[in-house]
């Protein structure tokens, strides 16, 4: 990633601690696809999948996001099974990954075929959706310029505050 | 169905001379003891068949790995197979022929029934046309290789699994994984991301260092009064000007030229300005008109202070000389009247010593015209009297008159000598102080001179040139003293205006160190990076695919495992049962699974009650059981079967006595159908298959070998 987004989102990480950076991330993600021109995104705060995403054309997403510093991370039966219920409402699962490292980027994997378990971050790379994230992470990367300032000082509140007023919808429980 | 009538060989593995084999009946033995060259007849049918496929490690034999088909002893190298075949449905006789060209190379001929003779790519494709078997179902029905039962026997269940799964013609899925597995693809993957990462930790640890360096510049920036906004080429030029200026000033202020100072545009120039800058400064420091002047009060300074020097020394060289002269002079009148007493008492001895030294001198030489030989000691020498007692007298009146009387003249002579010689001395040197005391006058009289000529002013005899001289001296270090604050304050101007340098000397290394920094980001920028990137993904996705193609392959092994297992099942069952005869063995189940662990297929033998058969096993019912899949997989096919005979190679290896008869008795029903190939050591079975095998039996017996002529072998 840029080294101005990564300053950035380690500047957030360092303020909010790894949970609510987490937490922050899905969020900027969720406005990411809005600008990219998706039409219907819902971002759930506590549970089910993280984030879904339709566009005009009849894409449908549903978006597990993961955050980490390492080079690994969990994906729990929970993740598989909350996907596999949106897969059978017609959405194209995907786990979406960001590793807050300067030489990192986001991973958005086709997450049909991935069992839980403690995952590689690298094991990810076949299933990678490159086109998606051709269109996708630019906009968050745009969302993280434009909204860094306020989200430094007022965090998942202010962000919130975002997805609304963009009309996306935000269930918080 | 396809018959084999004759066989040719010359020149393979254990065959030197050409030697010929006629299959005229149902059973054909081979019979004779070990290396007498019955394997390598029956390899050579195989490699006659099948060439190469039949040599090396895909073919699941460990000894046809690097398997040598010409004799050793042959010279030159050469191997010749013919074997006559005959095709029962068109009663066509088709002959073929293979010769050795090289390691990997043969020539391959087929004749056919109506004579036509084909080579090459046209006679290979016609012979695997005419056998309708691939070399892998070959081994499974209708070669019974020694291999095969010994690794059944063999009791570690991975080299058991892998020897059933070669008897079930499955051997290649596992050539295939193996090769696929050395290929070590995850591990290249592993390195590549591996390397990939450790470029990636290299440029991390640069932009840390980089971004260490930029810190620590910036809080030295900010230490030395620089502002945030300042600290970019705007702010670095800003300085420049103001630089300028102050030189400006300060060049106005002590009268000097400041040369044509250009302010810099651009952060390019800067270097320049700061060479420049630093440059007038370093001239200005040394040119300033009260630096000189300092440096010429230094230098009276020192002057003076080396004329007092040298006045005090005159000064006190003068009076030393002074006193000491004077003191010499008072003596001078009473060592004069010493002298001419000395003189007179001198004269007075000496005429002393000369009287006594004339009578004393007479005497002498009286004692010694005495002392001389056949001369009268009494008698006088000037008077010729006789004097008696006269040498006695006279040496007495010499040693205690004369003799006593001249030392002590003379000692008083040496003494008033002695006296005299010294007061010269000292008049000599009474001269010499004489001497320096008026050098030393002189001495005063010129630094006096040169004191007036340096001060500018007359100096005279009663000046006190000590005084004038320190109070010149007050005064000098006076004028240094005021000299000095304003050059203190005019070089501290200077340094404030080297400060405003150092900061813009900062502010490019902090634009130096973001450049660079910034070169090091674009790196992550870079089409090769993303390359990189993609070459990983496209890594990974290969190893992901390759994973995904062994687990196919290892289901399709798994599935033709099971297909055959359960087609062969109940034969397999039949033909162990009949040969093992196990009583403890009703019924024996041969099932299949896929071992988690290695992902191979993984054989298990169980009995009617469902129990886990392969730790009863003896080794006699595991060779059984080898002969067991063998027969079943050949038989299962039944009349289908394209080819008319089977090969059984030394099929006794762990058999009892019962087992044999058992399968000789199978082998006579085999025999019905097919001609029946069997080439033993075994004295036991060889004796069973001649007296209890029903058809007509063609004997060959391998009676010797020899380097020379091969095997010698006899048919009976």
């Amino acid at each position: 990633m840029k080294t101005e987004i990564y300053e950035r989102l380690k500047n957030l990480h360092d303020k909010y601690g790894p949970q609510e950076f987490g937490k922050l991330c899905q969020k900027l993600l969720a406005i990411g696809f809005r600008m990219a021109g998706y039409s219907h995104i819902v971002e759930r705060g506590v549970q089910g999948v993280d984030v879904d995403a339709a566009g005009e054309n009849g894409e449908k997403y549903s978006i597990e996001v993961k955050t980490t510093v390492g080079q690994s991370l969990n994906f729990e039966q929970k993740d598989v099974d909350g996907l596999q219920k949106r897969k059978e409402d017609g959405y194209e699962t995907v786990l979406a990954v960001l590793r807050l490292d300067r030489f990192s980027n986001w991973i958005f994997a086709k997450a049909d075929t991935i069992k839980s378990r403690r995952l590689l971050i690298d094991s990810l790379r076949p299933h990678r959706l490159g086109d998606l994230e051709e269109r996708i992470c630019p906009c968050i990367d745009e969302a993280i310029n434009e909204h860094f300032d306020e989200t430094m000082l007022g965090g998942q509140k202010y962000l919130d505050h975002v997805l609304k007023q963009k009309g996306i919808t935000v269930r918080e429980s | 169905m396809i018959e084999l009538k004759t066989l040719r060989i010359k020149g393979f593995r254990a065959y030197t001379e050409e030697k010929e084999f006629i299959f005229d009946n149902h059973v054909v033995l081979l019979f004779g003891e070990n290396h007498r060259g019955k394997s390598s007849t029956l390899n050579a049918i195989e490699w006659c068949l099948f060439g190469n496929e039949c040599i090396g490690k895909d073919t699941g034999i460990r000894e046809r790995i690097e398997w040598e088909i010409p004799n050793r002893n042959m010279r030159p190298y050469e191997a010749l197979v013919e074997v006559n075949l005959k095709d029962k449905t068109t009663e066509g006789k088709i002959t073929v022929a293979r010769k050795w060209v090289s390691a990997r190379k043969d020539e391959l001929s087929v004749t056919l029934p109506d004579g036509k003779s084909l080579r090459g790519n046209e006679a290979k494709e016609k012979l695997t046309q005419v056998l309708g078997l691939s070399f892998r179902d070959f081994l499974t029905t209708v070669y019974q290789h020694q291999e095969a039962i010994r690794d059944v026997l063999v009791q570690e269940p991975k080299e058991r699994n892998e020897a059933i799964d070669r008897l079930l013609g499955l051997s290649n899925y596992r050539n295939i994984i193996r090769g696929i597995e050395s290929a070590k693809l995850g591990i290249k993957q592993r390195k590549m991301v591996d390397e990939f990462d450790n470029f990636v930790s290299s440029i991390d640890t640069i932009l840390r260092s980089r971004e260490n360096d930029l810190r620590d510049k910036r809080k030295k920036a900010v230490e030395k009064g620089l502002k945030e906004t300042q600290l970019d080429e705007k702010g670095a030029l800003e300085i420049a000007g103001k630089v300028k200026g102050q030189l400006h000033k300060f060049s106005s202020e002590v009268g000097l030229t400041l040369a044509d100072l250009q302010v810099p545009a651009q952060r390019i120039d800067l270097h320049e300005f700061q060479k420049t800058t630093g440059g007038e400064i370093k001239r200005f420091r040394s040119e300033m008109p009260d630096v000189r002047k300092q440096q010429d009060l230094f230098e009276e300074r020192t002057k003076t202070t080396a004329l007092k020097e040298q006045y005090e020394q005159k000064e006190s060289d003068w009076k030393t000389a002074k006193n000491k002269f004077e003191a010499m002079k008072k003596e001078t009148s009473k060592l004069k009247v010493e002298v001419e007493e000395i003189e007179n008492k001198i004269s007075e001895k000496e005429k002393e010593l000369r009287t006594a030294d004339a009578k004393g001198a007479v005497i002498t030489e009286a004692i010694d015209y005495l002392r001389l030989e056949g001369v009268d000691k009494n008698i006088c020498p000037v008077c010729e009297t006789e004097k008696p007692g006269l040498f006695e007298h006279l040496e007495k009146e010499w040693t205690e008159k004369y003799e006593k009387a001249l030392g002590v003249i003379e000692s008083q002579l040496d003494t008033f000598k002695k006296r005299k010689d010294e007061i010269n001395i000292w008049f000599g040197e009474y001269k010499r102080a004489k001497r320096d005391y008026e050098d030393a006058y002189k001495g005063i009289e010129q630094i006096k001179k040169r004191i007036g000529g340096a001060l500018g002013q007359g100096i005279s005899i009663e000046d006190d040139l000590g005084v004038i001289l320190s109070n010149e001296l007050k005064e000098v270090n006076k004028r240094l003293e005021e000299l000095g604050k304003a050059v203190k304050y005019k070089q501290a101007t200077l340094d404030q205006i080297v400060s405003e340098l150092e900061k813009i000397n900062l502010i490019m290394d902090i634009l130096d160190l973001e450049e660079k920094k910034r070169i090091v980001e674009q790196i992550q920028q870079s089409s090769e990076y993303q390359q990189m990137e993609d070459l990983k993904d496209e890594m990974a996705i290969l190893v992901d695919d390759i994973e995904k193609i062994k687990e196919a392959i290892r289901e399709a092994s798994y599935k033709e495992s099971e297909q055959k297992v359960t087609a062969a099942g109940n034969v397999i069952d039949n033909y162990f049962h009949r040969i093992a005869n196990n009583p403890s063995i009703r019924k024996i189940e041969f099932s299949v699974k896929v071992d988690s662990r290695t992902g191979f297929n993984s054989y298990m033998f169980k009995d009617q009650g469902g129990k886990d058969l392969t730790p009863i096993l003896s080794q006699g019912d595991l060779n059984a059981m080898a002969l067991s899949i063998f027969l079943g997989m050949g038989c299962s096919r039944g009349t289908n079967q394209t080819f008319g005979f089977v090969m059984l190679d030394d099929p006794s290896q762990s058999l009892g006595s019962e087992h044999k008869e058992n399968l000789i008795r199978i082998l006579n029903e085999v025999s019905c159908e097919r001609m029946v190939i069997l080439s033993s050591m075994d004295k036991e079975l060889q004796n069973l298959s001649l007296s209890k095998m029903t058809r007509a039996k063609t004997k060959y017996v391998f009676y010797d070998w020899t380097t020379k002529q091969g095997p010698e072998v006899k048919k009976e």
